[in-house]
């Protein structure tokens, strides 16, 4: 499998974008975290929330603006038939990835009673949920299907 | 990689006997990106019954003329 900025289809090249930032962004937040906030009894960080957030919402804007400065006509479309079906397949698995890690966060939670622990699992489950959408989309797009 | 779905297509070489017109024009008449139609001629994606025949009737040909089942 090849890779080619070049030949990608906008939407593709959004999607490899859009994982990579949200690799980085989850990268740094749990970075940040740091593996104390993994412990019991630890409070929830709610600064550094609040800039994941900001950080990740400028980031997808400016990707997302680049994206459609680069690609003006095909931007403006609509996604077709392959593209839309591609993110519904990448969409299934990371319902099902999702599925599993609020199961275990939960079951987590139970033994534990933990609820920043609780958060954390929760969170880290929507990173990764959402990382399998992206790179799952254009990884299909790549690959064919 | 995958296994390439069990249905093969002449949509290059019909493009290319109707003037090599180009991909994104073919894609423009069917309603799917230059992409789509890119990934039809590799075999990489096997399109909708209703780009399939989007795609034969752009030609002036019936369905099984473009498209056919090696299963």
């Amino acid at each position: 499998m090849t890779i080619s900025w070049s030949d990608m289809s906008v939407r593709e090249k959004s999607a490899w974008a859009m994982g990579a930032l949200v690799m980085a962004m989850a990268a740094w937040y749990f970075g940040r975290l740091g593996p104390a906030a993994w412990q019991p009894g630890m409070k929830l960080p709610v600064g550094t929330l609040i800039a994941y957030l900001f950080l990740t919402i400028a980031g997808s804007i400016a990707v997302q603006v680049m994206l459609a400065i680069a690609n003006r006509g095909e931007a403006r479309t609509l996604a077709d038939e392959r593209e839309a079906s591609a993110t519904a397949r990448a969409v299934s698995w990371a319902g099902h990835l999702l599925t599993l890690v609020l199961v275990g966060g939960l079951l987590w939670f139970m033994a534990h009673r933990d609820g920043v622990m609780l958060f954390h699992s929760m969170f880290a489950g929507l990173l990764a949920s959402q990382t399998v959408v992206h790179l799952g989309t254009a990884w299909l797009l790549r690959r064919g299907f | 990689m995958p296994a390439p779905p069990p249905i093969g297509n002449r949509v290059r070489k019909l493009r290319e006997a109707h003037g090599n017109i180009s991909q994104a024009t073919l894609g423009d008449a069917v309603g799917v990106t230059r992409h789509t139609i890119i990934a039809i001629e590799q075999g990489k994606y096997s399109p909708s019954l209703e780009s399939a025949f989007r795609i034969a009737r752009f030609f002036g040909v019936g369905v099984e003329d473009v498209f056919s089942w090696h299963g």
